[in-house]
Protein backbone atom coordinates (compact mmCIF):
# COMPACT_ATOMS: atom_id res chain seq x y z
CA UNK A 1 0.00 0.00 0.00
CA UNK A 2 2.60 2.42 0.87
CA UNK A 3 4.53 1.55 -2.17
CA UNK A 4 1.25 1.78 -4.27
CA UNK A 5 1.21 5.26 -2.47
CA UNK A 6 4.87 6.34 -3.47
CA UNK A 7 4.15 6.22 -7.08
CA UNK A 8 0.45 7.65 -6.94
CA UNK A 9 1.30 11.21 -5.77
CA UNK A 10 3.57 12.16 -8.18
CA UNK A 11 1.04 10.69 -10.88
CA UNK A 12 -1.50 12.76 -9.69
CA UNK A 13 0.33 15.71 -9.06
CA UNK A 14 1.42 14.95 -12.83
CA UNK A 15 -2.54 15.12 -13.72
CA UNK A 16 -3.06 18.44 -11.83
CA UNK A 17 -0.01 19.81 -13.68
CA UNK A 18 -1.03 19.13 -16.92
CA UNK A 19 -5.12 20.17 -16.36
CA UNK A 20 -3.31 23.75 -14.54
CA UNK A 21 -1.30 23.71 -18.52
CA UNK A 22 -4.12 23.02 -20.37
CA UNK A 23 -6.38 25.71 -18.51
CA UNK A 24 -3.67 28.09 -19.15
CA UNK A 25 -4.01 27.53 -22.86
CA UNK A 26 -7.49 28.25 -22.53
CA UNK A 27 -6.91 31.28 -20.69
CA UNK A 28 -4.52 32.73 -23.00
CA UNK A 29 -6.47 31.75 -26.41
CA UNK A 30 -9.82 33.68 -25.22
CA UNK A 31 -8.04 36.55 -23.54
CA UNK A 32 -9.49 36.38 -20.16
CA UNK A 33 -7.68 38.33 -17.19
CA UNK A 34 -8.85 36.00 -14.30
CA UNK A 35 -5.66 33.52 -13.05
CA UNK A 36 -5.99 30.05 -14.74
CA UNK A 37 -5.01 28.59 -11.22
CA UNK A 38 -8.92 30.45 -9.98
CA UNK A 39 -10.63 29.01 -13.25
CA UNK A 40 -8.99 25.47 -13.18
CA UNK A 41 -10.00 25.41 -9.08
CA UNK A 42 -13.60 26.31 -9.84
CA UNK A 43 -14.32 23.55 -12.70
CA UNK A 44 -12.48 20.59 -10.34
CA UNK A 45 -14.50 21.87 -7.33
CA UNK A 46 -17.34 21.80 -9.76
CA UNK A 47 -16.35 17.79 -10.80
CA UNK A 48 -15.45 16.18 -8.03
CA UNK A 49 -18.97 18.00 -5.79
CA UNK A 50 -21.09 16.89 -8.97
CA UNK A 51 -18.61 12.94 -8.41
CA UNK A 52 -17.73 13.16 -12.10
CA UNK A 53 -14.20 12.70 -10.48
CA UNK A 54 -13.70 10.73 -7.51
CA UNK A 55 -11.97 12.26 -4.52
CA UNK A 56 -9.28 9.81 -3.83
CA UNK A 57 -8.46 9.95 -7.76
CA UNK A 58 -6.84 13.45 -6.59
CA UNK A 59 -6.73 13.64 -3.33
CA UNK A 60 -3.24 12.57 -1.75
CA UNK A 61 -1.24 14.44 -4.77
CA UNK A 62 -3.28 17.60 -3.73
CA UNK A 63 -3.01 17.49 -0.01
CA UNK A 64 0.67 17.41 -0.94
CA UNK A 65 1.05 19.97 -3.78
CA UNK A 66 -0.74 22.14 -0.59
CA UNK A 67 1.62 21.35 2.22
CA UNK A 68 4.53 22.24 0.29
CA UNK A 69 3.28 25.34 -1.18
CA UNK A 70 5.72 27.34 1.32
CA UNK A 71 8.65 26.61 -0.83
CA UNK A 72 6.84 28.04 -4.11
CA UNK A 73 6.82 31.19 -2.11
CA UNK A 74 9.97 31.46 -2.27
CA UNK A 75 11.86 32.24 -5.48
CA UNK A 76 9.49 35.26 -5.55
CA UNK A 77 9.94 36.40 -1.66
CA UNK A 78 13.55 36.59 -1.88
CA UNK A 79 12.82 39.65 -4.42
CA UNK A 80 11.51 41.18 -1.87
CA UNK A 81 15.10 42.18 -0.51
CA UNK A 82 15.89 43.63 -3.27
CA UNK A 83 12.53 46.22 -2.78
CA UNK A 84 12.42 46.23 0.34
CA UNK A 85 13.37 49.81 0.25
CA UNK A 86 9.80 50.72 -0.80
CA UNK A 87 8.28 49.36 2.27
CA UNK A 88 10.72 50.75 4.44
CA UNK A 89 10.31 54.22 3.32
CA UNK A 90 6.87 54.43 3.82
CA UNK A 91 6.66 52.25 6.92
CA UNK A 92 4.50 54.37 9.25
CA UNK A 93 1.52 55.29 6.50
CA UNK A 94 2.13 51.58 5.21
CA UNK A 95 0.83 50.27 8.59
CA UNK A 96 -1.82 53.00 9.46
CA UNK A 97 -3.61 52.38 6.01
CA UNK A 98 -3.10 48.55 6.68
CA UNK A 99 -4.77 49.23 10.16
CA UNK A 100 -7.71 51.00 8.58
CA UNK A 101 -8.28 48.12 5.79
CA UNK A 102 -8.04 44.86 7.81
CA UNK A 103 -10.37 46.50 10.33
CA UNK A 104 -12.85 47.81 8.00
CA UNK A 105 -12.92 44.32 6.18
CA UNK A 106 -13.11 42.34 9.17
CA UNK A 107 -16.05 44.48 10.63
CA UNK A 108 -18.21 44.44 7.13
CA UNK A 109 -17.48 40.97 7.24
CA UNK A 110 -18.77 40.14 10.58
CA UNK A 111 -21.90 42.30 10.63
CA UNK A 112 -22.89 40.98 7.54
CA UNK A 113 -22.44 37.55 8.98
CA UNK A 114 -24.33 38.16 12.65
CA UNK A 115 -27.07 39.92 10.29
CA UNK A 116 -27.13 36.76 8.25
CA UNK A 117 -27.22 34.46 11.84
CA UNK A 118 -29.67 37.38 13.53
CA UNK A 119 -31.77 36.71 10.44
CA UNK A 120 -32.30 33.18 10.61
CA UNK A 121 -32.58 33.25 14.33
CA UNK A 122 -35.47 35.49 13.85
CA UNK A 123 -37.26 33.11 11.48
CA UNK A 124 -36.59 29.89 13.54
CA UNK A 125 -38.37 32.48 17.01
CA UNK A 126 -41.26 33.00 14.56
CA UNK A 127 -42.06 29.52 13.61
CA UNK A 128 -41.72 28.63 17.21
CA UNK A 129 -44.50 31.19 18.42
CA UNK A 130 -46.59 30.39 15.30
CA UNK A 131 -46.35 26.46 16.59
CA UNK B 1 21.98 34.25 -22.70
CA UNK B 2 21.24 33.17 -18.86
CA UNK B 3 19.26 30.32 -19.87
CA UNK B 4 21.17 27.59 -19.08
CA UNK B 5 20.89 24.23 -17.72
CA UNK B 6 23.71 25.08 -14.58
CA UNK B 7 21.52 27.87 -14.22
CA UNK B 8 18.03 26.30 -14.19
CA UNK B 9 19.86 23.55 -11.64
CA UNK B 10 21.02 25.86 -8.86
CA UNK B 11 18.01 28.19 -8.51
CA UNK B 12 16.60 24.46 -8.03
CA UNK B 13 18.99 23.05 -5.92
CA UNK B 14 19.27 26.31 -3.98
CA UNK B 15 16.08 26.43 -2.84
CA UNK B 16 15.03 23.17 -2.55
CA UNK B 17 18.15 22.48 0.11
CA UNK B 18 17.59 25.99 1.90
CA UNK B 19 14.10 25.06 2.29
CA UNK B 20 15.09 21.73 3.54
CA UNK B 21 17.50 23.19 6.29
CA UNK B 22 14.67 25.63 7.06
CA UNK B 23 12.39 22.61 7.99
CA UNK B 24 14.60 21.35 10.04
CA UNK B 25 15.04 24.55 11.71
CA UNK B 26 11.34 24.74 12.50
CA UNK B 27 10.76 21.66 14.15
CA UNK B 28 13.61 22.31 16.87
CA UNK B 29 12.28 25.98 17.09
CA UNK B 30 9.12 25.74 16.35
CA UNK B 31 7.19 29.55 16.12
CA UNK B 32 6.16 31.54 14.13
CA UNK B 33 8.72 33.72 13.27
CA UNK B 34 11.23 30.27 11.99
CA UNK B 35 8.33 29.46 9.05
CA UNK B 36 10.61 27.62 6.96
CA UNK B 37 9.19 30.41 3.96
CA UNK B 38 10.67 33.19 5.89
CA UNK B 39 13.55 31.53 7.07
CA UNK B 40 14.21 29.92 3.24
CA UNK B 41 13.54 33.82 1.94
CA UNK B 42 16.13 34.59 4.31
CA UNK B 43 18.91 32.00 3.48
CA UNK B 44 18.39 32.13 -0.44
CA UNK B 45 18.91 36.19 -0.28
CA UNK B 46 21.75 36.34 2.22
CA UNK B 47 23.84 33.60 -0.60
CA UNK B 48 22.73 35.43 -3.02
CA UNK B 49 23.80 39.15 -2.06
CA UNK B 50 26.32 37.56 0.07
CA UNK B 51 28.10 35.90 -3.16
CA UNK B 52 26.71 38.95 -5.38
CA UNK B 53 24.95 36.02 -7.26
CA UNK B 54 22.47 38.38 -10.09
CA UNK B 55 18.63 37.24 -8.49
CA UNK B 56 18.07 37.04 -12.61
CA UNK B 57 20.20 33.85 -12.69
CA UNK B 58 18.56 32.12 -9.67
CA UNK B 59 14.96 32.84 -11.05
CA UNK B 60 15.50 31.13 -13.78
CA UNK B 61 15.26 27.72 -11.38
CA UNK B 62 13.59 29.27 -9.21
CA UNK B 63 10.54 29.92 -11.33
CA UNK B 64 10.17 26.18 -12.16
CA UNK B 65 9.32 25.98 -8.03
CA UNK B 66 6.44 28.74 -8.23
CA UNK B 67 4.93 27.56 -11.29
CA UNK B 68 3.51 24.82 -9.06
CA UNK B 69 1.26 27.19 -7.18
CA UNK B 70 -1.20 26.73 -9.94
CA UNK B 71 -1.69 23.18 -9.26
CA UNK B 72 -1.30 24.48 -6.05
CA UNK B 73 -4.08 26.38 -5.78
CA UNK B 74 -6.01 23.72 -8.18
CA UNK B 75 -5.83 21.66 -5.22
CA UNK B 76 -7.96 23.56 -2.95
CA UNK B 77 -11.13 22.17 -4.67
CA UNK B 78 -10.36 19.46 -2.45
CA UNK B 79 -10.88 21.29 0.87
CA UNK B 80 -14.05 22.37 -0.48
CA UNK B 81 -15.22 18.86 -1.71
CA UNK B 82 -14.74 17.45 1.51
CA UNK B 83 -16.84 20.50 3.27
CA UNK B 84 -19.22 21.03 0.91
CA UNK B 85 -21.54 19.94 3.44
CA UNK B 86 -21.64 22.75 5.76
CA UNK B 87 -20.86 25.10 2.35
CA UNK B 88 -24.41 24.00 1.78
CA UNK B 89 -26.18 24.35 4.90
CA UNK B 90 -24.62 27.97 5.46
CA UNK B 91 -24.46 28.62 2.06
CA UNK B 92 -26.26 32.41 2.05
CA UNK B 93 -23.99 33.43 5.19
CA UNK B 94 -21.20 32.37 3.69
CA UNK B 95 -21.49 34.01 0.13
CA UNK B 96 -22.44 37.25 1.40
CA UNK B 97 -20.22 37.42 3.73
CA UNK B 98 -17.31 36.43 1.55
CA UNK B 99 -18.74 38.77 -1.55
CA UNK B 100 -18.93 41.72 1.15
CA UNK B 101 -15.66 41.14 2.62
CA UNK B 102 -13.59 40.58 -0.97
CA UNK B 103 -15.78 43.89 -2.16
CA UNK B 104 -14.43 45.58 1.27
CA UNK B 105 -10.74 44.93 0.91
CA UNK B 106 -10.66 45.29 -2.65
CA UNK B 107 -12.07 48.75 -2.67
CA UNK B 108 -10.69 50.12 1.01
CA UNK B 109 -7.20 48.65 -0.28
CA UNK B 110 -7.20 50.52 -3.59
CA UNK B 111 -8.92 53.99 -1.94
CA UNK B 112 -6.84 54.21 1.22
CA UNK B 113 -3.33 53.57 -0.63
CA UNK B 114 -3.69 55.78 -3.26
CA UNK B 115 -5.43 58.82 -1.11
CA UNK B 116 -2.04 58.20 0.68
CA UNK B 117 0.06 58.99 -2.67
CA UNK B 118 1.63 55.73 -3.28
CA UNK B 119 2.76 54.81 -6.51
CA UNK B 120 0.36 52.68 -8.96
CA UNK B 121 2.72 49.59 -8.89
CA UNK B 122 2.77 49.54 -4.73
CA UNK B 123 -0.96 50.14 -4.80
CA UNK B 124 -1.99 47.41 -7.42
CA UNK B 125 0.74 45.29 -5.07
CA UNK B 126 -1.42 46.05 -1.94
CA UNK B 127 -4.85 45.45 -3.47
CA UNK B 128 -5.36 41.37 -3.12
CA UNK B 129 -3.38 41.36 0.14
CA UNK B 130 -6.52 39.60 1.57
CA UNK B 131 -6.42 36.96 -0.24
CA UNK B 132 -4.56 33.03 -0.18
CA UNK B 133 -0.89 34.24 -1.06
CA UNK B 134 -0.96 32.14 -4.91
CA UNK B 135 -4.03 33.93 -5.83
CA UNK B 136 -2.63 37.50 -4.52
CA UNK B 137 0.34 37.29 -6.51
CA UNK B 138 -1.41 36.31 -9.51
CA UNK B 139 -3.83 39.23 -9.37
CA UNK B 140 -0.83 41.39 -8.35
CA UNK B 141 0.42 40.46 -11.85
CA UNK B 142 -2.67 41.03 -13.84
CA UNK B 143 -2.91 44.66 -12.01
CA UNK B 144 0.49 45.73 -12.73
CA UNK B 145 1.65 44.81 -9.49
CA UNK B 146 5.11 43.45 -8.34
CA UNK B 147 4.13 40.13 -6.94
CA UNK B 148 7.23 40.13 -4.49
CA UNK B 149 5.96 42.68 -2.71
CA UNK B 150 2.47 41.08 -2.76
CA UNK B 151 4.07 38.09 -1.19
CA UNK B 152 5.47 40.10 1.25
CA UNK B 153 2.21 42.24 2.33
CA UNK B 154 -0.04 39.02 1.97
CA UNK B 155 2.07 37.17 4.85
CA UNK B 156 2.33 40.24 7.13
CA UNK B 157 -1.75 40.21 6.55
CA UNK B 158 -2.19 36.02 7.61
CA UNK B 159 0.21 36.36 10.34
CA UNK B 160 -1.44 39.94 11.76
CA UNK B 161 -4.09 37.98 11.52
CA UNK B 162 -3.20 35.01 13.19
CA UNK B 163 -1.82 36.97 16.81
CA UNK B 164 -4.57 39.43 16.52
CA UNK B 165 -8.44 38.08 15.38
CA UNK B 166 -8.97 36.06 18.69
CA UNK B 167 -8.84 39.42 20.55
CA UNK B 168 -11.08 41.50 17.82
CA UNK B 169 -13.37 38.39 18.01
CA UNK B 170 -13.77 38.54 21.85
CA UNK B 171 -13.91 42.42 21.87
CA UNK B 172 -17.09 42.13 20.44
CA UNK B 173 -18.06 39.03 21.52
CA UNK B 174 -18.62 37.42 18.77
CA UNK B 175 -19.39 33.89 19.64
CA UNK B 176 -20.85 31.94 16.88
CA UNK B 177 -18.56 29.87 14.94
CA UNK B 178 -20.18 30.67 11.39
CA UNK B 179 -19.52 34.35 12.09
CA UNK B 180 -15.96 33.81 13.57
CA UNK B 181 -14.49 30.98 10.99
CA UNK B 182 -16.20 33.56 8.14
CA UNK B 183 -14.37 37.11 9.77
CA UNK B 184 -11.02 34.70 10.16
CA UNK B 185 -11.03 33.09 6.69
CA UNK B 186 -12.22 36.47 4.72
CA UNK B 187 -9.24 38.66 6.47
CA UNK B 188 -6.51 36.49 7.34
CA UNK B 189 -6.74 33.80 4.25
CA UNK B 190 -4.72 30.20 4.48
CA UNK B 191 -2.97 31.39 7.88
CA UNK B 192 -6.37 32.48 9.17
CA UNK B 193 -7.78 28.72 8.30
CA UNK B 194 -5.20 27.39 10.36
CA UNK B 195 -6.31 29.26 13.45
CA UNK B 196 -10.18 28.38 12.44
CA UNK B 197 -8.96 25.19 13.09
CA UNK B 198 -7.59 25.50 16.31
CA UNK B 199 -11.34 27.27 17.48
CA UNK B 200 -13.09 23.52 16.44
CA UNK B 201 -14.29 21.62 13.37
CA UNK B 202 -17.07 23.92 12.38
CA UNK B 203 -15.27 27.45 12.42
CA UNK B 204 -12.50 25.49 11.05
CA UNK B 205 -14.43 24.09 7.71
CA UNK B 206 -16.12 27.46 7.18
CA UNK B 207 -12.71 29.14 7.64
CA UNK B 208 -11.08 26.96 4.87
CA UNK B 209 -14.04 27.55 2.44
CA UNK B 210 -14.34 30.90 3.31
CA UNK B 211 -10.39 31.98 2.34
CA UNK B 212 -10.60 30.05 -0.98
CA UNK B 213 -14.35 31.23 -1.72
CA UNK B 214 -12.95 34.69 -0.85
CA UNK B 215 -9.98 34.12 -3.66
CA UNK B 216 -11.93 33.14 -6.32
CA UNK B 217 -14.31 35.88 -5.68
CA UNK B 218 -11.93 38.71 -5.94
CA UNK B 219 -10.23 37.04 -8.88
CA UNK B 220 -13.38 37.34 -10.91
CA UNK B 221 -14.45 40.93 -9.32
CA UNK B 222 -11.16 42.28 -9.30
CA UNK B 223 -10.47 42.80 -13.15
CA UNK B 224 -14.10 44.20 -13.40
CA UNK B 225 -13.21 46.73 -10.77
CA UNK B 226 -9.57 47.07 -12.63
CA UNK B 227 -11.21 48.98 -15.92
CA UNK B 228 -12.53 52.03 -12.97
CA UNK B 229 -9.06 52.26 -11.35
CA UNK B 230 -7.55 52.57 -14.33
CA UNK B 231 -9.14 55.41 -15.28
CA UNK B 232 -8.28 56.63 -11.77
CA UNK B 233 -5.00 55.63 -11.70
Amino acid sequence: MRILKFFLIPLQILVLCIFYWLVQQVVVWIHIPIPASVLGMVLLAILLIADIIPLHFIEDGSQCLIKFMPIMFVPDGVALLYSGDILKNNGVMLLVMFLISTILVMSLTAITSIYMQKDKKQINNDQKVEG
Amino acid sequence: MGIHPYTIGYGLILTVSVYCIAVWVHGKIPSLLTSPMILSILMVGSVLIGFKFPYEDYYEGGKLISWFLGPAVISLAVPIKKNVAVLIKFKKAIFLGTFVGSLTAILSNFWLFYAAGFPPSLVYSIVPKHVTTPIAMELSKIMGGDPSITVGITFFTGIFGFLTVGYFLDRFSIKDPISRGLVIGVSYHGLGAVRAMEEGELTGAIGSIAFIITGTITSFITPILLIWFKTIL
